[in-house]
C-alpha cells in the first residue's frame, strides 16, 4: 500500500494531500499545469523530499536512508519522454540496468530481462539499439526496465503524451497486464479516454485533492472540470475567411522521395499529389514514420524530391522561393527557441529576411499578439522560463512573424495540456485569414471543424 | 537519392573477426603495429599486406569498404613515394629511394588496414567494453573505472539521438531563414548559435530526466553486476599466440 498523509511540498504546491494506492489498483492522477502531479510521483519514488507529512510505501519510509533503495526497487518510475530515460546501448542491456544496480547474479539478470521483455512484447528486439525503436517501443522499453525490478507499484508521468495512437495502445495494454499481475498503478494523464480505464481518478487542485472517486462519479462533476483544469473535450474552433485578394497556391505533383540506408532503399514518399491554396485548412492524417516529415520538408523547400514537381504560385518551388513564404512549424517547435528574449526569438525570421531592427520588432510584436501573448508582458522574458503552452505559442509566433503565405505544422498540439491544445487549435484556425494552412496530425478530429480537405498518409502514400 | 551516412565505421556482421573478443583485436592490432614499425624489409611488409587483405576478405569485408578506409591516406602515400624517389639537385629518379618510399607507404597502409579491421568489426559498445575491461586493473590505483565506463556508455547511447536532434534544429532554423554557409567566418560561427543554444538547453533537460531515471532504478555507482561480460575463449588465446608469433617474425626479419 502507498500511503500519503498531510503532504506539503515545494513551498505550497502541495499543501495537505492524503492519498492511498493499493496493490493491483489503477489510479489516475489529473489536474492543471503546475498542480503538483509530477511532484507527488517524485515523493513516492524516493526522488524528492516532502516539506511536511508522511510517505509510506508498504510501510517503508522513502527517506529513511536504510530503506530508500528498497522503496525505489518497489516503485517503478516512468517519465514523459522515453528517449531520455534509456540508459544503455541495447534493449537487453537497458532492461538489465536496474537489476544490475541491485547486484543480482548474471543468471538472474538474464531471467529478469527475458521476463520483462516478454511482458512488454519486446522479445526478439534484445540486440536493437534504442534509437532505432519507434516511440511506443521506446516507452515500452522504459516500462520493461521498471518491471525488471519486479516492482509492487508503477508510477507513470504522462507516459503516452508523446506517442501516436498505435504506440499509445501498446503502452496501455502493457499497463493493463501489469495491473492484472497485481502491480499498483498511479498514472498522470490529461486524456479522459485513458482516465476512464482506471479504478479511481484523483484530481489535484490548489495543492489538495479536489476529487477522489470512480470515473462514473467524476462524470457527475462535469461543471467543475474547467475550474480543475482538466479536459472538457475539444472546444469548437472557427476558420477565419481569407482576407487577401490573391489566392496563392502551393502544390505537389507526383512527388517521390527515396532514402538509402546502407544498401537498402526506403521509399518515404510515393507519387504524392496535394494542393493548398491561400485560405485552405488542409489536414493530413499521418503517424510517425508515414513519410510526414519528408512531405513537409519537400513543401517547405528543405528537401529536393527524387521525382515529381513542386510549385509555389505556378513557379518551380526552390529553397530560395520558399524563404519567408512557406513557414514550417516542426513538432515540439519550442525546443528550437534560442534567444535571450521572446521578442528577439520571434524577430529572428524577419531579421533573416532582411527586415531592419524596427521592422523586425514590429513584426514580432504583431505575431505575438496574434498568438494571444501580450508583447508588453512576454516580450522581454526569457523563452526558457515559459510554460509548455506559452513556449509553443512563442515558437509559432516565430513562424508567422515572417508573414508566410503558407503555414505547415507537424503535430502542433502534441504534448500540450487541454487548455494549451485548444489555444493552439484556435490560433491555427485563425491563420487562414492570411495564409493557407496544412496540418499533419495523428488526431485529425481536432481539426474536423475547420478542415477544407483531409488526406491520409500511410507508408508514403498520400490519399 | 539521399544517402544516410552510417555512424562511425562499424560494419555489422557475424564473421570470426566480429565474434572475437574486442580485447584480442585491440591488443593484437597494437602488437602488430609495433612490430611493423620495427622492420623496413619490403618483402615482409608486402607479405603482411597480402595476409591482412586475405584476412579482411575472409571476414567478408566488402573491398569497397577497404578502399574507403584508405582514402584519407592516399595523399600521404603519394607524397611519401615522390619525396623518397625523387632526388633534387641534380633532379633524378632514385631506385633505392623509391623502394624505401614504397616500404614506408605500404607499412602505412598496413597500419591503416589493421586499425580499420578493428573498427569495422567491433561495435562501439564492444570497443568500450573491451577498453574498460582492460582498464580494470587501474581500480587498485583508485581510478574510477566503473564511472568512466558508465559515462562512455551513456555517451554512445546519446550520440545518435542528439545528432538526430541537431539535424532537426538545423532544418527548423533554415526554415526561419538561417544561413549557415555564407558570410565571414565570424558571421558563420554566430549563425550556429541558433543551433547550439537549443541543443544545449535540450541536453540539460535530457540530463535531468536521465538522472531521475537512473536514480529511480537504484543506480548508486556501486555494487553493480553486469549482464554482458566479456570472456576470452580458447580461440581468442590461440589468435593472440599466432599474432605474437607473427609479430616476432616481422620484427626479426
Amino acid at each position: 500500500m502507498i500511503q500519503l498523509e498531510g503532504i506539503a511540498a515545494r513551498a505550497g504546491v502541495l499543501n495537505g494531500v492524503d492519498l492511498a494506492v493499493a496493490p493491483g489498483e489503477h489510479v489516475v492522477l489529473m489536474g492543471g499545469n503546475g498542480s503538483g502531479k509530477t511532484t507527488l510521483l517524485l515523493l513516492i519514488a524516493a526522488l524528492e523530499r516532502a516539506d511536511a507529512g508522511s510517505v509510506r510505501v508498504d510501510g517503508l519510509d522513502p527517506f529513511d536512508a536504510t530503506s530508500t533503495i528498497e522503496v525505489r526497487r518497489r516503485v517503478g518510475f516512468v517519465q514523459q519522454r522515453p528517449d531520455d530515460q534509456i540508459v544503455a546501448t541495447s534493449v537487453a542491456d537497458d532492461v538489465a540496468f536496474g537489476p544490475e544496480n541491485l547486484g543480482l547474479p548474471r543468471a538472474e539478470l538474464q531471467a529478469r530481462v527475458d521476463e520483462a521483455l516478454q511482458l512488454t512484447g519486446l522479445n526478439g528486439l534484445e540486440g536493437r539499439e534504442p534509437h532505432t525503436l519507434s516511440g511506443g517501443q521506446k516507452q515500452r522499453l522504459v516500462i520493461a526496465g521498471a518491471l525488471a525490478m519486479r516492482p509492487a507499484y508503477l508510477l507513470l508521468d504522462e507516459p503516452t503524451s508523446q506517442l501516436d495512437p498505435a504506440g499509445r495502445a501498446d503502452v496501455l495494454a502493457v499497463l493493463a497486464r501489469a495491473k492484472a499481475d497485481g502491480c499498483g498503478i498511479l498514472q498522470v494523464t490529461h486524456s479522459m479516454d485513458e482516465a476512464r480505464r482506471a479504478d479511481r481518478i484523483v484530481i489535484l487542485h490548489d495543492g489538495r485533492i479536489a476529487f477522489d472517486g470512480t470515473p462514473d462519479a467524476l462524470e457527475l462533476r462535469r461543471e467543475q472540470f474547467a475550474q480543475w483544469g482538466i479536459d472538457t473535450g475539444l472546444a469548437p474552433i472557427q476558420r477565419v475567411p481569407y482576407a487577401g485578394d490573391d489566392p496563392a497556391r502551393l502544390s505537389a505533383t507526383d512527388v517521390s522521395v527515396t532514402y538509402r540506408v546502407g544498401d537498402i532503399q526506403v521509399p518515404a514518399l510515393r507519387r504524392a499529389n496535394l494542393t493548398v491554396s491561400a485560405g485552405d485548412f488542409v489536414v493530413v492524417r499521418g503517424a510517425t514514420g508515414s513519410g510526414k516529415s519528408t512531405l513537409l520538408n519537400c513543401l517547405a523547400g528543405l528537401l529536393t524530391p527524387d521525382a515529381g514537381t513542386l510549385t509555389l504560385d505556378g513557379q518551380a518551388l526552390t529553397a530560395r522561393s520558399t524563404r519567408g513564404r512557406v513557414g514550417l512549424i516542426f513538432q515540439d517547435p519550442e525546443s528550437q527557441l534560442f534567444a535571450e528574449t521572446v521578442l528577439d526569438d520571434v524577430a529572428y525570421g524577419p531579421r533573416n529576411l532582411g527586415a531592419d531592427k524596427q521592422q523586425a520588432a514590429d513584426a514580432a510584436q504583431s505575431a505575438l499578439k496574434r498568438v494571444g501573448l501580450d508583447p508588453e508582458r512576454f516580450g522581454m522574458l526569457s523563452p526558457f522560463r515559459l510554460s509548455g503552452g506559452q513556449a509553443r505559442r512563442v515558437a509559432i509566433a516565430g513562424i508567422i512573424s515572417m508573414q508566410p503565405q503558407f503555414i505547415l505544422a507537424d503535430e502542433p498540439t502534441s504534448a500540450l495540456d487541454p487548455a494549451g491544445r485548444d489555444t493552439v487549435r484556435a490560433l491555427l484556425a485563425a491563420m487562414t485569414e492570411h495564409a493557407g494552412v496544412l496540418v499533419v496530425t495523428h488526431n485529425p478530429e481536432q481539426f474536423a471543424d475547420v478542415a477544407t480537405a483531409t488526406y491520409r498518409l500511410v507508408d508514403g502514400v498520400l490519399q | 537519392m539521399k544517402t544516410i551516412a552510417a555512424f562511425g565505421m562499424y560494419l555489422p556482421g557475424n564473421s570470426f573477426l566480429h565474434r572475437a573478443d574486442p580485447r584480442t583485436k585491440l591488443v593484437g592490432a597494437f602488437i602488430l603495429i609495433v612490430a611493423l614499425f620495427c622492420t623496413t624489409a619490403l618483402p615482409v611488409i608486402v607479405a603482411s599486406l597480402a595476409v591482412l587483405l586475405a584476412v579482411m576478405l575472409a571476414a567478408r569485408i566488402p573491398p569497397g569498404w577497404i578502399f574507403r578506409a584508405l582514402r584519407p591516406i592516399v595523399l600521404i602515400v603519394l607524397f611519401t613515394l615522390v619525396v623518397n624517389a625523387v632526388r633534387l639537385s641534380p633532379l633524378a629518379f632514385s631506385w633505392t629511394g623509391f623502394l624505401r618510399g614504397l616500404a614506408f607507404s605500404i607499412r602505412l597502409i598496413d597500419v591503416m588496414l589493421l586499425s580499420t579491421m578493428v573498427t569495422l568489426t567491433t561495435s562501439p559498445v564492444a570497443l568500450t567494453d573491451g577498453l574498460t575491461a582492460m582498464m580494470r586493473p587501474l581500480r587498485t590505483l583508485r581510478v574510477p573505472v566503473d564511472d568512466i565506463a558508465m559515462m562512455l556508455s551513456i555517451a554512445l547511447r546519446f550520440i545518435p539521438t542528439i545528432s538526430q536532434e541537431a539535424q532537426i534544429i538545423i532544418k527548423a532554423q533554415t526554415a526561419r531563414g538561417a544561413n549557415f554557409s555564407t558570410g565571414s567566418l565570424f558571421a558563420r560561427l554566430r549563425a550556429w548559435t541558433v543551433v547550439l543554444v537549443p541543443l544545449l538547453v535540450q541536453l540539460f533537460r535530457r540530463a535531468d530526466t536521465l538522472a531521475l531515471a537512473m536514480e529511480s532504478r537504484c543506480y548508486t555507482g556501486q555494487g553493480r553486476t553486469r549482464l554482458r561480460v566479456l570472456t576470452m575463449r580458447t580461440g581468442d588465446w590461440a589468435t593472440l599466440v599466432v599474432i605474437v608469433a607473427a609479430a616476432v617474425t616481422i620484427a626479426v626479419l
